[in-house]
């Protein structure tokens, strides 16, 4: 038997250049972002290799009648070896050789030259080393499977890159559409791009990278609102919050909030990353809290890793120390305009009102931001936390439903203002501002809420034999509590686990529900006490209680039934449902018309 | 009819926009992710406005999404049960009102009902479970999804009655016949299920390679849910007699200290395998850990949870002489007690680690 041995591997180069051209990039235009980005190394490496002084400058040109594309730089340009080294072969990357957090090097897979055959059917490259001025080389190369390096006469030291487009990519030899490409792509980079010789470059200074601690800080707000404004499609920004850091290795960066009114749990978040001047992701809004759907911003990292077609980042822990950077400077910057910038502040709780408040439920820190600031929609208006706080002496009022029954009567009637819990973020925010402020809450329509409402009053055993014969047969739970406003005599509620429980144990029930379901849900209900659904307060402090008690007589009766009737109508119409309403309205006339043929006699 | 919650929420979102009600639609849209994700601050931000919305339109079918999948993320977590008692079985006699008797989601809500009575006592409660389960299914059309997830419930009960030759039978059968199952198998949705009934059943009844290799596809829809698929990778490889692998399995269980309470019955179940393996060493770290994932268990009202993993800190404790985490754990299982449904086995159980460890 032969012992078996290593052998190599081998490599079907047009395949694999097949699939780096179309798979690995989603769009052929990322071609112009390497290409340029492979310029800015150069300038870099330069940099690095050589104390010469010069002014670093990217040209890019485009012939559309020859149908090329020409990108020169003055970096460092590569020698005969270099070329054979590094352009020749495919993931052997220069600059990965000696990229460092320090510099500001992008290039990190050797792949970014191969994007070049995406859109060209014929690259050259002609280059003079800083390592080697008195040389000049030549590397041209068909759809990159193959490849001549000559020595040519010395140019200016740099590259100059000239690719013949294929006629599939014709359309990247337009002017606006290669403006709109390096606009989009390579703007933020540090060198100088000029387009078609222009004088401007097309590059823009974000304002982190020129501000300075000695400007007045309107200039650099302008500055910020400005650059803002330039990167925002969607939104006119209201403010703007900085991304800074006193650590290098953090990135820095602009947030801004929306000037137009969200509403909550809206996601309106955009997010731009650049990574060393190069943008790497149009939109990666997740790198915002999830709770920020009314900010938009730019940042910019040397730490975060592009993923290999450098349209993603790699989800590393740079990543999530990033994701904590901007959701910790977001927070300090609200907190920064509420204390320094009262009117955007206002206006911004104006617009983002709702969207607040989803937020500080969902954030600590934020909540500690905001808490004193937003407002809740109350019976009474909106108001802050600290306003109903202030009048609402025996705990908070919150209602659930958009039905208000008798209880919301009560609570309105004490000049309370009821909190609507129904509308968004209001009920989450009180819980959480109650649980720290160490207030009850009292939730009307619920047992707990009737109970704070309207306190039980203990009653002799004779009163509640007369009361029991003034209102006959209620097929009610009468209750005896004590509580204002005086002029509501009696109340009907409706309780929640009695309706559960005179359900589940119908014969209805019976013959509607599954029997599991009917096995589990007796097992609960037989464990509360079988009372009325509803339930009568009678208002033992209500001059017409009183009344009623004192006559206990026939009339006495009429009036007693005549409120009950006026009492369900109030507040159990939803329970009741259409026929017991018309039920009730039928008993509140009946009795009135008794009442007034007793006054005729 | 639209036999699809999801397909009539999504007609409904659409219909919302084009009369200009587009806030309301992407609260909706918001609150359904927030759902999904089990992200209870943006739920509970956002359900309150929804169901006044839902009431004030008379929309019971919305009325029943919106309570059900509030219920259902409410679940995920591993918050105390008890408290969604009433409003689950008012939501199911709301969902047997004859306006909402061809709600799609109306089954859901005898399904979310299952999830509660599962978290108080999973086992105490199966065989109401699995009568409620079977009469329902036995009237739903198996091309619903909502025949998938009910199906995948019964098989959970099944292994909480100890039954798992027959969840294995179930779930084959309803692989074979209905066409929503054998796709939602296939949906990245239900991998938790799966990890959960379908590979516990085939260990449970030593089918140990198509667990092995349905856990390997497992892709869990949320990161957490993969220490629940870890410990499933445990069990299999100790069955199977390979230590390396189950040892690699249990090394990526975050740590036994950082685990969720939502695990504690899959680790209640591996602790012992993986000691007896020595995976991991009885100490007392390990018992107290143990102890205060029941407590925590007891205090949310998990009490069959905590109930177990109190019995399981009381035999490790006789092996390492702690008395007093014996005791305290003794104390945990009487709390416990009587919100069990299984009074009789468990008192029982009681009864005997009393006797043995005091």
């Amino acid at each position: 038997m032969s012992t078996p041995q290593f052998k190599n591997t081998s490599v079907d180069l047009s395949g694999l250049l097949k699939v780096l051209s179309e798979n690995l990039y989603s769009q052929s235009e990322v071609a112009i972002r390497e290409l340029v980005q492979n310029a800015s190394d150069a300038i870099g490496r330069r940099r690095l290799q050589s104390s010469d002084e010069f002014s670093p400058r990217i040209d890019v040109s485009i012939d559309s009648s020859e149908k090329t594309l020409t990108i020169v730089d003055n970096g460092s340009g590569l020698t005969a070896d270099e070329i054979e080294q590094f352009l020749a072969r495919i993931g052997s990357g220069f600059t990965r050789t000696i990229k460092t957090p320090e510099n500001d090097f992008i290039g990190a897979f050797g792949l970014g030259f191969l994007t070049a055959y995406m859109i060209g059917k014929r690259v050259v490259m002609e280059t003079t080393s800083v390592n080697n001025p008195a040389v000049g080389s030549c590397f041209v190369s068909d759809n990159g499977e193959r490849y001549i390096v000559s020595q040519t006469e010395p140019g200016p030291i740099g590259s100059r890159v000239t690719v013949h487009m294929k006629n599939s990519h014709e359309n990247l030899s337009d002017f606006d559409e290669m403006e709109g490409v390096l606009s989009r792509y390579c703007r933020l980079m540090i060198a100088p791009i000029h387009l078609q010789e222009n004088d401007e470059p097309i590059n823009i200074a974000p304002p982190w990278r020129v501000e300075r601690d000695d400007e007045p800080l309107i200039r650099r707000q302008d500055r910020r609102k400005e650059f803002a404004e330039l990167m925002e499609s969607r939104f006119e920004p209201l403010c703007t919050i900085p991304i800074s850091s006193d650590d290098d290795n953090r990135g820095a960066g602009l947030m801004w909030i929306h000037n137009s009114s969200t509403f909550g749990g809206a996601d309106n978040r955009w997010m731009q990353i650049y990574v060393r001047g190069m943008m790497v992701c149009q939109n990666k809004h997740e790198f915002l809290p999830s709770w920020a759907g009314f900010v938009s911003g730019v940042y910019e990292s040397r730490v975060l890793s592009p993923t290999a077609s450098r349209e993603d980042l790699q989800t590393d822990d740079e990543y999530f120390d990033a994701q904590e950077h901007v959701a910790d400077n977001l927070i300090k910057g609200l907190a920064e305009i509420a204390r320094t910038q009262p009117e955007t502040w206002r206006t911004i709780l104006r617009r983002h009102n709702d969207a607040l408040l989803g937020a500080a439920i969902a954030d600590p820190a934020l909540y500690e931001v905001l808490k004193d600031d937003l407002q809740l929609p109350t019976t009474e208006g909106d108001l802050t936390l600290e306003d109903i706080h202030a009048r609402s002496p025996n705990g908070f009022t919150v209602t659930t439903h958009t039905d208000g029954g008798a209880d919301e009567v009560v609570a309105r009637a004490f000049g309370t203002p009821v909190i609507l819990g129904y509308r968004y973020g209001a009920a989450a925010m009180l819980q959480r501002y109650a649980e720290e402020t160490g207030t009850d809450i009292i939730e009307l329509g619920t047992s707990e809420g009737h109970t704070r409402l309207f306190p039980s009053q203990t009653v002799s055993g004779e009163t509640q034999a007369l009361l029991s014969d003034i209102f006959g047969e209620t097929g009610a739970t009468l209750r005896y509590a004590k509580f204002e406003p005086d002029y509501l005599s009696v109340i009907a509620l409706v309780d929640k686990e009695q309706q559960l429980k005179a359900f589940y144990e119908s014969d209805d029930a019976d013959r509607d529900m599954n029997a599991g379901v009917l096995r589990l849900a007796r097992a609960f209900t037989k464990k509360i006490d079988p009372e009325s659904p509803v339930q009568l307060v009678l208002n033992l402090g209500s001059p017409l209680m009183q009344l009623l008690i004192a006559r206990g007589d026939n009339k006495a009766k009429s009036a007693a039934q005549i409120m009950l009737a006026s009492a369900r109508m109030l507040g159990t119409r939803k329970a009741l449902g259409a026929d017991g309403f018309i039920g009730a309205m039928q008993t509140f006339n009946a009795h009135l018309m008794t009442l007034l043929g007793d006054a005729d006699e | 009819m639209n036999d699809d919650i999801h397909d009539w929420v999504m007609d409904m979102f659409r219909e919302m926009l084009a009369n200009d009600q587009r806030e309301m639609a992407y609260k909706i849209e918001a609150f359904n992710s927030a759902a999904f994700a089990s992200d209870m601050e943006a739920v509970e931000a956002s359900f309150p406005e929804l169901l006044a919305y839902a009431r004030s339109n008379e929309n019971a079918w919305l009325e029943i999404f919106l309570r059900h999948w509030r219920l259902q993320a409410y679940l995920g977590t591993p918050n105390d049960p008890r408290p969604l008692v009433t409003e689950a079985l008012d939501l199911v006699a709301f969902a047997h009102k004859d306006n909402t008797m061809d709600c799609p989601q109306r089954i859901c809500a005898i399904d979310d009902l299952n999830g509660i009575y599962g978290s108080i006592d999973a086992a105490g409660y199966a065989g109401e479970r699995l009568e409620m389960l079977n009469e329902v299914l036995a009237t739903t059309p198996n091309m619903r999804e909502c025949y998938s997830c009910l199906t995948f419930g019964k098989i959970g009960v099944l292994l909480d009655l100890g039954r798992a030759e027959e969840a294995v039978d179930v779930f084959d059968t309803a692989v074979r016949e209905a066409p929503a199952v054998g796709s939602s198998v296939r949906g990245k949705y239900y991998y938790r299920s799966l990890a959960e009934y379908v590979a516990r059943a085939y260990i449970e009844t030593n089918r140990t390679d198509d667990a092995l290799k349905l856990l390997a596809k497992c892709e869990p829809p949320k990161p957490y849910t993969q220490t629940e698929v870890d410990l499933l990778f445990v069990m299999a490889y100790l069955q199977k007699g390979d230590k390396k692998s189950a040892h690699d399995a249990f090394q990526r269980v975050s740590s036994i200290k950082e685990i969720d309470n939502i695990y504690l019955k899959r680790l209640v179940e591996v602790i012992p395998l993986a000691t007896d393996a020595k995976l991991i060493d009885v100490d007392d770290e390990l018992v107290q850990r143990l102890l205060a994932l029941a407590e925590g268990a007891s205090t949310r009202g998990r009490s069959g949870e905590a109930f177990d993993c109190a019995h399981l800190v009381v035999s490790l404790s006789r092996k390492l002489n702690n008395e007093d985490a014996a005791t305290k754990a003794i104390m945990i299982m009487e709390e416990s007690l009587p919100s069990l449904n299984r009074q009789d086995s468990a008192k029982k159980t009681l009864s005997a680690t009393r006797q043995t460890a005091l």
